[in-house]
Protein backbone atom coordinates (compact mmCIF):
# COMPACT_ATOMS: atom_id res chain seq x y z
CA UNK A 1 0.00 0.00 0.00
CA UNK A 2 1.33 3.23 -1.12
CA UNK A 3 2.67 5.94 2.01
CA UNK A 4 2.52 9.53 2.11
CA UNK A 5 5.96 11.38 1.73
CA UNK A 6 6.82 12.95 5.19
CA UNK A 7 10.13 14.60 3.97
CA UNK A 8 12.39 14.50 1.49
CA UNK A 9 16.20 14.24 1.84
CA UNK A 10 18.60 15.68 0.00
CA UNK A 11 21.97 14.84 -0.38
CA UNK A 12 25.24 16.11 -2.19
CA UNK A 13 26.66 13.51 -4.73
CA UNK A 14 29.95 11.28 -4.28
CA UNK A 15 31.88 13.60 -5.98
CA UNK A 16 32.21 17.26 -6.70
CA UNK A 17 30.17 16.73 -10.38
CA UNK A 18 27.57 14.39 -8.96
CA UNK A 19 23.94 15.20 -8.70
CA UNK A 20 22.04 16.08 -5.47
CA UNK A 21 20.34 12.62 -4.41
CA UNK A 22 17.12 12.88 -3.64
CA UNK A 23 15.35 10.88 -0.51
CA UNK A 24 11.69 10.39 0.15
CA UNK A 25 10.66 9.19 3.43
CA UNK A 26 7.62 7.65 4.28
CA UNK A 27 5.67 8.92 7.17
CA UNK A 28 5.48 5.90 9.20
CA UNK A 29 8.99 6.14 9.26
CA UNK A 30 9.89 9.24 10.04
CA UNK A 31 11.25 9.82 13.27
CA UNK A 32 14.17 11.96 14.74
CA UNK A 33 17.25 13.48 13.14
CA UNK A 34 20.32 10.78 13.68
CA UNK A 35 19.18 8.25 16.57
CA UNK A 36 17.39 8.12 19.30
CA UNK A 37 19.25 9.18 22.52
CA UNK A 38 19.43 10.02 25.91
CA UNK A 39 21.80 12.50 26.37
CA UNK A 40 22.40 12.36 30.29
CA UNK A 41 22.50 8.66 30.08
CA UNK A 42 24.94 8.67 27.26
CA UNK A 43 27.22 11.21 29.17
CA UNK A 44 26.48 9.07 32.34
CA UNK A 45 28.20 5.94 30.79
CA UNK A 46 30.48 7.62 29.26
CA UNK A 47 31.76 9.09 32.41
CA UNK A 48 31.13 5.64 34.45
CA UNK A 49 32.01 3.03 31.98
CA UNK A 50 34.05 4.66 29.69
CA UNK A 51 34.19 2.90 26.52
CA UNK A 52 37.84 0.80 25.69
CA UNK A 53 38.90 -0.55 22.23
CA UNK A 54 38.14 -4.45 21.19
CA UNK A 55 41.51 -4.54 20.41
CA UNK A 56 42.06 -3.63 23.85
CA UNK A 57 38.92 -5.41 26.13
CA UNK A 58 38.58 -8.24 23.10
CA UNK A 59 42.15 -9.49 22.67
CA UNK A 60 42.13 -12.71 23.73
CA UNK A 61 40.43 -13.90 20.67
CA UNK A 62 41.94 -11.24 18.60
CA UNK A 63 44.98 -13.38 18.57
CA UNK A 64 42.54 -16.75 18.73
CA UNK A 65 41.19 -15.43 15.82
CA UNK A 66 44.32 -16.12 13.73
CA UNK A 67 44.28 -19.73 14.62
CA UNK A 68 40.72 -20.01 12.87
CA UNK A 69 41.58 -18.45 9.49
CA UNK A 70 41.73 -20.79 6.18
CA UNK A 71 45.38 -20.65 5.05
CA UNK A 72 44.14 -17.97 2.34
CA UNK A 73 42.93 -15.71 4.49
CA UNK A 74 46.12 -15.86 6.85
CA UNK A 75 48.51 -15.34 4.19
CA UNK A 76 46.18 -12.10 2.94
CA UNK A 77 45.81 -10.87 6.17
CA UNK A 78 49.37 -10.87 6.98
CA UNK A 79 50.14 -9.30 3.37
CA UNK A 80 47.94 -6.61 4.63
CA UNK A 81 49.65 -6.00 7.98
CA UNK A 82 52.58 -5.37 6.68
CA UNK A 83 51.16 -3.28 3.66
CA UNK A 84 49.12 -1.43 6.07
CA UNK A 85 51.49 -0.86 9.30
CA UNK A 86 53.31 2.28 7.78
CA UNK A 87 50.42 3.67 7.86
CA UNK A 88 48.73 2.99 10.69
CA UNK A 89 51.60 4.54 12.68
CA UNK A 90 52.08 7.43 10.47
CA UNK A 91 48.83 8.49 11.59
CA UNK A 92 49.61 7.56 15.38
CA UNK A 93 51.99 10.78 15.36
CA UNK A 94 50.01 12.68 13.35
CA UNK A 95 48.88 15.27 16.46
CA UNK A 96 51.64 16.30 16.65
CA UNK A 97 53.02 17.74 13.77
CA UNK A 98 52.92 21.06 13.34
CA UNK A 99 51.11 23.30 10.24
CA UNK A 100 53.26 24.09 7.32
CA UNK A 101 51.70 27.54 6.92
CA UNK A 102 50.43 30.30 8.59
CA UNK A 103 46.24 30.48 9.01
CA UNK A 104 44.57 31.37 6.42
CA UNK A 105 42.00 32.78 8.72
CA UNK A 106 38.67 31.85 7.42
CA UNK A 107 36.55 28.96 7.62
CA UNK A 108 38.22 25.96 6.09
CA UNK A 109 35.55 23.41 5.40
CA UNK A 110 34.72 24.10 1.85
CA UNK A 111 38.23 23.68 1.36
CA UNK A 112 38.71 20.55 2.89
CA UNK A 113 35.10 18.99 1.38
CA UNK A 114 36.70 19.97 -2.29
CA UNK A 115 40.46 18.35 -1.23
CA UNK A 116 38.17 15.26 0.26
CA UNK A 117 36.14 14.28 -3.18
CA UNK A 118 39.39 15.20 -5.23
CA UNK A 119 41.29 12.31 -2.89
CA UNK A 120 38.81 9.83 -3.73
CA UNK A 121 36.52 9.50 -0.87
CA UNK A 122 32.51 8.86 -1.66
CA UNK A 123 31.11 11.40 0.98
CA UNK A 124 32.51 14.34 3.81
CA UNK A 125 30.88 15.53 6.83
CA UNK A 126 31.99 17.73 9.76
CA UNK A 127 30.73 17.77 13.53
CA UNK A 128 32.25 18.43 16.87
CA UNK A 129 34.40 15.76 17.68
CA UNK A 130 32.35 13.50 20.19
CA UNK A 131 34.72 12.79 23.40
CA UNK A 132 31.83 10.53 24.99
CA UNK A 133 32.78 7.82 23.13
CA UNK A 134 36.60 8.05 23.20
CA UNK A 135 38.04 5.05 24.51
CA UNK A 136 39.90 4.81 27.74
CA UNK A 137 43.09 4.12 26.28
CA UNK A 138 42.78 6.92 23.71
CA UNK A 139 41.62 9.81 26.16
CA UNK A 140 45.29 11.65 26.20
CA UNK A 141 46.02 10.91 22.87
CA UNK A 142 42.72 13.11 21.31
CA UNK A 143 43.77 16.58 20.34
CA UNK A 144 41.65 18.79 18.15
CA UNK A 145 38.03 19.87 18.79
CA UNK A 146 36.64 19.53 15.34
CA UNK A 147 36.22 16.12 13.63
CA UNK A 148 36.05 15.30 9.43
CA UNK A 149 34.09 12.49 8.44
CA UNK A 150 35.34 10.86 5.66
CA UNK A 151 33.73 7.73 3.90
CA UNK A 152 35.15 5.15 1.40
CA UNK A 153 33.46 2.96 -0.89
CA UNK A 154 34.76 -0.34 -0.85
CA UNK A 155 34.26 -2.58 -4.63
CA UNK A 156 30.95 -3.03 -5.00
CA UNK A 157 31.20 -6.42 -6.91
CA UNK A 158 33.97 -7.66 -4.05
CA UNK A 159 31.01 -7.11 -1.52
CA UNK A 160 28.48 -8.62 -2.96
CA UNK A 161 30.28 -11.85 -2.71
CA UNK A 162 30.42 -11.76 0.66
CA UNK A 163 31.48 -14.04 2.49
CA UNK A 164 34.71 -14.84 0.60
CA UNK A 165 38.33 -14.18 0.54
CA UNK A 166 37.33 -11.53 -2.25
CA UNK A 167 35.33 -9.71 -0.49
CA UNK A 168 38.24 -9.57 2.39
CA UNK A 169 40.59 -7.75 -0.48
CA UNK A 170 37.50 -5.38 -0.78
CA UNK A 171 37.62 -5.08 2.87
CA UNK A 172 41.09 -4.85 4.31
CA UNK A 173 42.29 -3.48 0.74
CA UNK A 174 39.78 -0.16 1.10
CA UNK A 175 41.52 0.46 4.98
CA UNK A 176 44.73 0.25 3.09
CA UNK A 177 43.56 3.32 0.40
CA UNK A 178 41.91 5.00 3.09
CA UNK A 179 44.78 5.60 5.98
CA UNK A 180 46.92 6.82 2.58
CA UNK A 181 44.16 9.47 1.68
CA UNK A 182 43.90 10.33 5.54
CA UNK A 183 47.19 10.94 5.61
CA UNK A 184 47.50 13.05 2.71
CA UNK A 185 44.01 15.05 3.41
CA UNK A 186 45.50 15.80 7.05
CA UNK A 187 48.76 16.89 4.98
CA UNK A 188 46.35 19.76 3.03
CA UNK A 189 44.74 20.57 6.03
CA UNK A 190 48.35 21.73 7.54
CA UNK A 191 48.88 23.60 4.51
CA UNK A 192 46.43 25.76 5.45
CA UNK A 193 47.32 26.61 8.61
CA UNK A 194 46.01 24.74 11.39
CA UNK A 195 46.48 20.91 13.32
CA UNK A 196 45.19 17.70 11.54
CA UNK A 197 45.45 14.04 13.79
CA UNK A 198 44.46 11.29 11.67
CA UNK A 199 42.15 8.89 13.66
CA UNK A 200 43.16 5.81 11.68
CA UNK A 201 40.16 3.17 11.00
CA UNK A 202 42.53 0.36 11.89
CA UNK A 203 43.24 2.30 15.39
CA UNK A 204 40.10 3.76 16.40
CA UNK A 205 39.91 6.55 18.95
CA UNK A 206 36.24 5.66 19.42
CA UNK A 207 33.49 4.08 17.40
CA UNK A 208 33.48 6.75 14.25
CA UNK A 209 30.11 5.55 13.62
CA UNK A 210 28.15 8.15 16.15
CA UNK A 211 30.24 11.16 14.52
CA UNK A 212 29.32 10.13 11.26
CA UNK A 213 25.68 10.28 12.02
CA UNK A 214 25.71 13.63 13.86
CA UNK A 215 27.37 14.87 10.54
CA UNK A 216 24.23 13.65 8.58
CA UNK A 217 26.12 11.47 7.05
CA UNK A 218 23.64 8.41 7.31
CA UNK A 219 22.09 6.39 10.15
CA UNK A 220 22.71 3.69 12.09
CA UNK A 221 21.21 0.31 10.78
CA UNK A 222 19.97 -2.47 12.56
CA UNK A 223 22.73 -4.46 11.25
CA UNK A 224 25.30 -2.40 13.62
CA UNK A 225 26.90 -0.41 10.70
CA UNK A 226 26.53 3.01 8.89
CA UNK A 227 23.70 2.90 6.46
CA UNK A 228 25.40 6.21 3.86
CA UNK A 229 22.41 7.36 1.56
CA UNK A 230 25.39 6.83 -1.26
CA UNK A 231 27.10 3.15 -0.11
CA UNK A 232 24.63 1.95 2.54
CA UNK A 233 26.39 0.13 4.75
CA UNK A 234 29.62 -0.67 2.15
CA UNK A 235 31.56 2.46 3.53
CA UNK A 236 34.72 2.42 5.65
CA UNK A 237 34.85 5.12 7.66
CA UNK A 238 37.71 7.33 9.59
CA UNK A 239 37.96 10.33 10.80
CA UNK A 240 40.46 13.65 11.27
CA UNK A 241 40.17 16.08 13.62
CA UNK A 242 41.52 19.39 13.54
CA UNK A 243 41.65 23.03 15.36
CA UNK A 244 40.76 24.98 12.08
CA UNK A 245 37.34 26.63 11.86
CA UNK A 246 34.92 24.89 10.33
CA UNK A 247 31.19 24.88 10.32
CA UNK A 248 29.47 21.75 11.37
CA UNK A 249 26.50 19.78 9.58
CA UNK A 250 23.50 18.37 11.53
CA UNK A 251 21.75 14.81 11.85
CA UNK A 252 19.39 14.01 9.17
CA UNK A 253 16.47 11.89 9.55
CA UNK A 254 16.63 9.23 6.51
CA UNK A 255 13.77 7.28 8.19
CA UNK A 256 16.85 4.16 8.59
CA UNK A 257 16.04 3.72 12.32
CA UNK A 258 12.18 2.64 11.68
CA UNK A 259 13.18 1.25 8.22
CA UNK A 260 15.23 -1.11 9.69
CA UNK A 261 12.44 -2.93 12.08
CA UNK A 262 10.65 -2.90 8.81
CA UNK A 263 12.95 -4.82 6.99
CA UNK A 264 15.04 -6.98 9.72
CA UNK A 265 16.69 -8.84 6.79
CA UNK A 266 20.36 -8.58 8.54
CA UNK A 267 18.60 -10.26 11.98
CA UNK A 268 17.15 -12.70 10.07
CA UNK A 269 19.86 -14.02 7.54
CA UNK A 270 22.54 -13.58 10.59
CA UNK A 271 23.93 -17.34 10.29
CA UNK A 272 25.27 -16.80 14.21
CA UNK A 273 22.06 -15.51 14.99
CA UNK A 274 23.74 -12.03 16.39
CA UNK A 275 21.40 -9.73 16.47
CA UNK A 276 18.56 -8.20 18.30
CA UNK A 277 15.33 -8.21 16.35
CA UNK A 278 13.96 -5.66 18.86
CA UNK A 279 15.88 -2.83 19.80
CA UNK A 280 17.11 -1.84 23.44
CA UNK A 281 18.57 0.67 25.25
CA UNK A 282 22.24 0.58 25.49
CA UNK A 283 24.35 3.00 27.04
CA UNK A 284 21.55 5.60 26.09
CA UNK A 285 21.10 5.12 22.71
CA UNK A 286 18.16 2.77 21.63
CA UNK A 287 19.39 0.23 18.80
CA UNK A 288 19.28 -2.97 17.90
CA UNK A 289 22.65 -4.80 19.68
CA UNK A 290 24.83 -6.97 18.11
CA UNK A 291 25.72 -10.00 20.37
CA UNK A 292 29.03 -10.12 20.48
CA UNK A 293 30.01 -13.63 21.33
CA UNK A 294 27.96 -14.96 18.81
CA UNK A 295 29.26 -13.15 16.06
CA UNK A 296 32.92 -13.21 16.64
CA UNK A 297 33.93 -16.84 16.08
CA UNK A 298 31.54 -16.71 12.48
CA UNK A 299 32.95 -13.86 11.51
CA UNK A 300 36.15 -15.43 12.11
CA UNK A 301 36.18 -19.15 11.03
CA UNK A 302 33.91 -17.55 7.83
CA UNK A 303 36.24 -15.17 5.88
CA UNK A 304 34.68 -12.04 7.61
CA UNK A 305 31.19 -13.23 7.54
CA UNK A 306 29.42 -10.05 6.88
CA UNK A 307 26.16 -11.66 5.44
CA UNK A 308 24.39 -8.87 7.17
CA UNK A 309 26.19 -6.54 5.13
CA UNK A 310 25.71 -8.20 2.24
CA UNK A 311 21.52 -8.49 2.79
CA UNK A 312 21.02 -5.29 3.60
CA UNK A 313 18.79 -4.01 1.26
CA UNK A 314 20.24 -0.27 1.48
CA UNK A 315 23.45 -1.83 0.87
CA UNK A 316 22.29 -4.09 -2.07
CA UNK A 317 20.50 -1.42 -4.31
CA UNK A 318 20.79 1.94 -2.96
CA UNK A 319 19.10 3.89 0.11
CA UNK A 320 16.91 6.09 -2.71
CA UNK A 321 15.19 2.62 -4.60
CA UNK A 322 14.26 1.47 -1.43
CA UNK A 323 12.92 4.61 0.08
CA UNK A 324 10.80 5.27 -2.91
CA UNK A 325 9.80 1.47 -3.10
CA UNK A 326 8.48 1.53 0.20
CA UNK A 327 7.17 4.73 -0.42
CA UNK A 328 5.16 3.56 -3.34
CA UNK A 329 4.62 -0.22 -2.10
CA UNK A 330 4.69 -0.63 1.66
CA UNK A 331 7.06 -3.07 1.06
CA UNK A 332 10.93 -3.59 1.82
CA UNK A 333 12.82 -4.22 -1.88
CA UNK A 334 14.32 -7.67 -1.95
CA UNK A 335 12.84 -9.20 1.31
CA UNK A 336 12.83 -12.67 1.26
CA UNK A 337 13.72 -12.90 -2.23
CA UNK A 338 17.34 -15.43 -3.66
CA UNK A 339 18.78 -12.06 -4.73
CA UNK A 340 18.94 -10.24 -1.36
CA UNK A 341 19.02 -12.90 1.01
CA UNK A 342 21.14 -16.00 -0.35
CA UNK A 343 24.70 -16.47 1.04
CA UNK A 344 26.86 -19.32 0.59
CA UNK A 345 29.21 -20.52 3.50
CA UNK A 346 32.67 -22.66 2.90
CA UNK A 347 31.68 -26.29 3.59
CA UNK A 348 27.98 -25.48 5.05
CA UNK A 349 26.67 -24.83 1.20
CA UNK A 350 24.07 -22.70 -0.21
CA UNK A 351 21.18 -20.83 2.17
CA UNK A 352 18.31 -19.22 0.53
CA UNK A 353 15.46 -16.78 2.22
CA UNK A 354 14.33 -18.88 5.49
CA UNK A 355 17.25 -21.13 5.59
CA UNK A 356 20.22 -20.68 7.97
CA UNK A 357 23.25 -22.77 8.66
CA UNK A 358 23.71 -25.12 12.17
CA UNK A 359 27.25 -24.86 13.82
CA UNK A 360 28.67 -26.96 16.42
CA UNK A 361 28.11 -25.82 19.72
CA UNK A 362 32.08 -26.19 20.18
CA UNK A 363 32.41 -22.54 17.72
CA UNK A 364 31.11 -20.79 20.35
CA UNK A 365 33.49 -22.00 22.73
CA UNK A 366 36.48 -19.23 22.27
CA UNK A 367 39.05 -16.99 24.26
CA UNK A 368 36.72 -14.37 25.73
CA UNK A 369 38.41 -11.07 27.17
CA UNK A 370 41.90 -9.61 27.61
CA UNK A 371 44.59 -12.04 27.07
CA UNK A 372 45.87 -11.64 30.92
CA UNK A 373 41.92 -12.03 31.97
CA UNK A 374 41.39 -15.23 29.47
CA UNK A 375 44.77 -16.42 30.97
CA UNK A 376 43.66 -16.69 34.06
CA UNK A 377 40.63 -18.18 33.42
CA UNK A 378 42.14 -20.90 32.12
CA UNK A 379 44.39 -21.31 35.34
CA UNK A 380 41.49 -21.02 37.40
CA UNK A 381 39.75 -23.91 35.55
CA UNK A 382 43.48 -25.91 36.38
CA UNK A 383 43.19 -25.35 39.76
CA UNK A 384 39.49 -26.03 40.34
CA UNK A 385 39.52 -29.24 38.54
CA UNK A 386 40.62 -32.38 40.90
CA UNK A 387 44.44 -31.88 42.12
CA UNK A 388 44.53 -28.50 41.30
CA UNK A 389 47.67 -26.53 38.79
CA UNK A 390 51.06 -28.38 39.24
CA UNK A 391 54.36 -25.80 40.28
CA UNK A 392 55.54 -26.27 36.25
CA UNK A 393 51.99 -25.47 35.61
CA UNK A 394 52.42 -22.24 38.01
CA UNK A 395 55.35 -21.46 36.60
CA UNK A 396 53.80 -21.57 33.30
CA UNK A 397 51.32 -19.26 34.26
CA UNK A 398 53.33 -16.88 35.81
CA UNK A 399 55.88 -16.54 32.81
CA UNK A 400 53.00 -15.98 30.25
CA UNK A 401 51.57 -13.69 32.67
CA UNK A 402 54.38 -11.29 33.00
CA UNK A 403 55.19 -11.80 29.03
CA UNK A 404 51.36 -10.49 28.39
CA UNK A 405 52.23 -7.88 31.12
CA UNK A 406 55.54 -6.85 29.41
CA UNK A 407 53.96 -6.51 26.10
CA UNK A 408 51.35 -4.19 27.37
CA UNK A 409 48.27 -3.36 25.77
CA UNK A 410 47.44 -2.31 21.77
CA UNK A 411 44.68 -0.30 20.18
CA UNK A 412 46.15 -1.19 16.59
CA UNK A 413 43.94 -3.23 14.93
CA UNK A 414 40.32 -3.53 12.43
CA UNK A 415 37.78 -2.85 14.70
CA UNK B 1 10.97 -15.01 -8.36
CA UNK B 2 14.47 -15.62 -9.56
CA UNK B 3 15.97 -18.91 -8.18
CA UNK B 4 19.42 -19.24 -7.27
CA UNK B 5 20.09 -21.12 -10.53
CA UNK B 6 18.34 -18.11 -12.14
CA UNK B 7 20.64 -15.95 -10.71
CA UNK B 8 23.75 -17.88 -11.31
CA UNK B 9 23.28 -18.16 -14.81
CA UNK B 10 22.37 -14.58 -15.28
CA UNK B 11 25.13 -13.07 -13.22
CA UNK B 12 27.68 -15.50 -15.66
CA UNK B 13 26.25 -14.03 -18.10
CA UNK B 14 26.64 -10.02 -17.41
CA UNK B 15 30.21 -11.33 -15.90
CA UNK B 16 31.04 -13.12 -18.97
CA UNK B 17 29.89 -10.36 -21.74
CA UNK B 18 31.31 -7.01 -19.36
CA UNK B 19 33.26 -8.34 -16.76
CA UNK B 20 36.37 -6.55 -17.79
CA UNK B 21 33.98 -3.44 -19.19
CA UNK B 22 34.61 -0.29 -17.27
CA UNK B 23 31.13 0.00 -16.59
CA UNK B 24 30.84 -3.63 -15.09
CA UNK B 25 30.72 -2.08 -11.38
CA UNK B 26 27.29 0.50 -12.87
CA UNK B 27 25.78 -2.65 -14.71
CA UNK B 28 25.86 -5.00 -12.03
CA UNK B 29 24.35 -2.62 -9.91
CA UNK B 30 21.77 -1.69 -12.27
CA UNK B 31 21.11 -5.44 -12.86
CA UNK B 32 20.81 -6.49 -8.68
CA UNK B 33 17.92 -3.47 -8.52
CA UNK B 34 16.49 -4.76 -11.87
CA UNK B 35 16.27 -8.03 -10.25
CA UNK B 36 14.68 -7.17 -7.19
CA UNK B 37 11.74 -4.74 -8.93
CA UNK B 38 11.34 -8.04 -11.43
CA UNK B 39 10.79 -10.19 -8.66
CA UNK B 40 8.59 -7.33 -6.63
CA UNK B 41 6.46 -7.34 -10.08
CA UNK B 42 7.38 -3.44 -11.26
CA UNK B 43 8.58 -2.61 -14.35
CA UNK B 44 11.86 -1.48 -15.28
CA UNK B 45 12.12 2.50 -16.80
CA UNK B 46 14.10 3.38 -19.09
CA UNK B 47 16.71 4.18 -17.29
CA UNK B 48 18.12 1.04 -16.86
CA UNK B 49 21.17 0.26 -19.37
CA UNK B 50 19.40 -1.82 -22.15
CA UNK B 51 22.17 -4.22 -21.65
CA UNK B 52 20.44 -5.35 -17.94
CA UNK B 53 17.22 -5.24 -19.30
CA UNK B 54 18.07 -7.31 -22.31
CA UNK B 55 19.90 -9.75 -19.47
CA UNK B 56 17.18 -9.78 -17.21
CA UNK B 57 14.13 -10.38 -19.64
CA UNK B 58 16.70 -13.50 -20.84
CA UNK B 59 16.71 -14.95 -17.86
CA UNK B 60 13.40 -14.30 -15.96
CA UNK B 61 11.44 -17.18 -14.72
CA UNK B 62 8.58 -18.46 -16.34
CA UNK B 63 5.21 -17.16 -13.88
Amino acid sequence: MPKKVHHVVRRTGTTLESPVVEIPVAEDIAGVPGIPQIEKDVAFYSREYPLESQNVEKAADREWSWSVYTPEVYEYRELHEKANAPFVAAAATTGEIEPTAEPVDRDITEDIRRKAYELGFGDVGFTRYDRRYTFQSKKRWVKFPGAICVALEQDYAQTQSLPSLEAEFAHFGTYETENEQCLALADFIRSLGYHAQVHSPNDNSSPFLPMFVAAGMGQLGANGQLLSPHFGSRARLAIITTDGPMTYDEPVDYGVHKFCQECLVCADRCPARAITRDKVWYRGVEKNKLIYDRCRPVMSTYEGCAVCMKACPIQRYGMKPVMEHYVETGEVLGKRTHNLEGFELREKGYFGPGELPSFDRSLFDFPKGTKDEWLFAEFKDKVEDGNGATPEETAAFVKELRAILDKGISTIGDE
Amino acid sequence: MFEKSDLDALFGDLEGSHGSSEDYDRLLKETHLAVALSDAQRPLDDQFDSVVVALVEKHKPAD
